[in-house]
């Protein structure tokens, strides 16, 4: 069983009077690579605050490495690196000296190390240049190295791709998949790019205004979304119920569309539209689909919950 | 908290700021000996461009030092908001008071730092350029400096803790006026209407720095040269001290950096 590095139980969040986090129950085991998902405001940003140490809970428990009080929080906090919502860094110095600002804080002994992670997020050649000249896919390597710097067990990363060039994209995830592969460095990452979230993350959490929707392993996802077949029928509740009362245990979902999304069916296409014809239900559409990461997050977003 | 300190050294030696500030303060300084030096050169005698008068001006507004704390921590704050550097610190495992602590520690070594080169470059500078070189204006001037010290590193502990609380710099500035000048000139007033509220007012440095310092061309009835006025002023300036820390500690305490 591996460890929890991050245990969040009921945690609420509140600014005056906006809740941005209700009850949010959210597990992170050691080497997982956890991704958030949700839309602004959904509270992505404040639960990477809250492990940070940038906000605190106005209730519930979180819990770091297996420390919940205050006191170890913050020793533990020195296990892990992070960019939150944007990297941060003295504008004035340059890349090179950032670096080593932090290598001291850090108490990280050995100049050598400011060299390797300059190499290592690609920032080698323009170490020398001040960071208020930085591009922001530069920015965002600085931050990454910053982060990177400690050697972290844990990694918290909001939007760590947000104005990195196609290339800087591939290079960063896999930077990362090293990273969690070979170091075995748990991984909490955010990102409006779900197709880039899908290449990474092995464990997906939903967000919408503040409620955690679900909580679901990438395997569980795969199988979820790999595989349904769309029908679209006249008479969706009555062809739901026919096919509850035919094959028992099924999964479907009734679309707003009037289509009936049949997960992973193990049965021919034709014994599902046999099914609507025998029973007097007209077969409108009838399609073997894959549904993406998107379509799930959009589909639950609307639903609030999906039965997988 | 001492790797904290070390980085911040680091930061402060390899940024510009700390020496912009100790160039421009000891320029202005010496622009006033050189403009008196001038005058008494074009001006047939000018009674000014002695050594007395030069020191005077400094010795009678030791208030100064309360604004030179503010402009060095404004200066090497460094907009930790806006750069977004605070969040980073507290991310990486450093308390909100080991933070506060050191840049309070960082800020009140620079200041020192800056303050000997200011001296060093306007004292000297005063001694060569300027007429009749005795020492009471000097032994004066730094009396009034050692007795002032500890009211305005209290006061560069506030200016800390305000840019540590405020997110907009002005906000921090305004609120620090406020309790430096504000609050001390308000109760002065009241205290002439009310006996304990002037007994207070009494023990602000702002206060007795403008009531109790009273410099002339031939005299000097400065509350450092008294036992009692030296006394007060180093016991009003380390309870600021004290007071100023405690309640930066106690604001940043569980504060969202949001």
């Amino acid at each position: 069983m591996r460890k929890y590095v991050i245990e969040a139980k009921n945690i609420t969040k509140k600014f005056g009077n906006v809740t941005a986090l209700r009850n949010v129950n959210i597990t992170v085991r050691q080497g997982d690579i956890y991704g958030l998902i949700g839309d602004n405001g959904a509270g992505k940003t404040t639960f990477m605050k809250l492990l940070t140490g940038q906000a605190y809970s106005t209730g519930g428990e979180l819990e770091l490495f297996g420390a919940y009080l205050e006191n170890e929080l913050e020793k533990n906090r020195s296990r892990t690196g992070a960019i939150v919502e944007s990297p941060g860094f003295y504008p004035k110095l340059t890349v090179e000296q950032n670096l080593e600002y932090y290598r001291i804080q850090r108490g990280i002994p050995g100049r050598k190390k400011v060299e390797e992670t300059l190499k290592e997020i690609g920032l080698w050649e323009g170490r020398k240049k001040k960071c208020n000249a930085l591009s922001m896919g530069m920015k965002q390597r600085l931050g990454l190295g910053i982060a990177l710097l400690g050697e972290p067990e844990l990694l918290i990363l909001d939007e760590p791709i947000n104005g990195l060039d196609p290339s800087g994209i591939v290079e960063i995830r896999n930077l990362l998949l090293k990273l969690n592969r070979d170091k075995n460095i748990t991984i909490v990452i955010s990102s409006h790019i779900l197709s880039e979230l899908e290449q990474l993350a092995t464990v997906y959490g939903f967000l919408s205004r503040g409620w955690l929707l679900k909580e679901i392993t990438a395997e569980k996802l795969h199988e979820c979304c790999t595989g349904y077949l769309k029908i679209a029928v006249t008479e969706p509740e009555r062809y739901a119920a026919l096919l509850e009362k035919e094959w028992g245990d099924i999964h479907y979902q009734v679309m707003p569309d009037n289509a009936v999304h049949i997960q992973n069916p193990q049965l021919p296409t034709e014994a599902y539209s046999t099914l609507a014809f025998r029973n007097g239900i007209g077969v409108l559409e009838l399609e073997q689909r894959h549904m993406t990461l998107e379509e799930y997050y959009m589909n639950l977003k609307e639903r609030g919950r999906l039965s997988c | 908290m001492l790797n904290y300190i070390k980085s911040e050294f680091y930061r402060v030696f390899h940024g510009k700021e700390v020496y912009v500030i100790t160039l421009t303060l000891s320029g202005l300084l010496l622009a006033m000996n050189l403009a008196l030096f001038a005058f008494d050169r074009l001006t047939p005698n000018f009674p000014y461009a002695i050594v007395r008068f030069s020191m005077n001006t400094l010795t009678s507004s030791m208030s100064f030092l309360f604004i030179a704390a503010l402009i060095i921590v404004g200066f090497l704050f460094s907009d930790e908001y806006k750069n977004g550097t605070m969040k980073n610190v507290f991310a990486f495992g450093i308390s909100r008071k080991s933070f506060f602590t050191g840049k309070c520690i960082v800020c009140g070594t620079m200041a020192l730092a800056s303050m000997t080169v200011i001296l060093a470059v306007y004292v000297g500078s005063t001694y060569l350029l300027l007429n009749e070189p005795e020492s009471l204006p000097l032994e004066q001037l730094l009396k009034g400096i050692v007795s002032t010290l500890p009211a305005a590193f209290a006061a560069l502990i506030l200016a800390a803790a305000l840019f540590c609380i405020f997110k907009k710099e002005g906000t921090a500035v305004l609120c620090w006026l406020g309790i430096i000048w504000g609050i001390p000139t308000a109760c002065f007033f009241l205290g002439l209407k009310i006996n304990w509220i002037g007994k207070v007012a009494s023990w602000m440095p702002w206060n007795y720095l403008n009531h109790e310092v009273q410099v002339t061309w031939s005299d000097y009835q400065c509350l450092w040269n008294t036992a009692e006025g030296l006394t007060k002023s180093i016991i009003a300036g380390v309870i600021g001290m004290i007071v100023f820390y405690t309640a930066g500690v106690i604001c940043l305490k569980r504060r969202d950096i949001a």
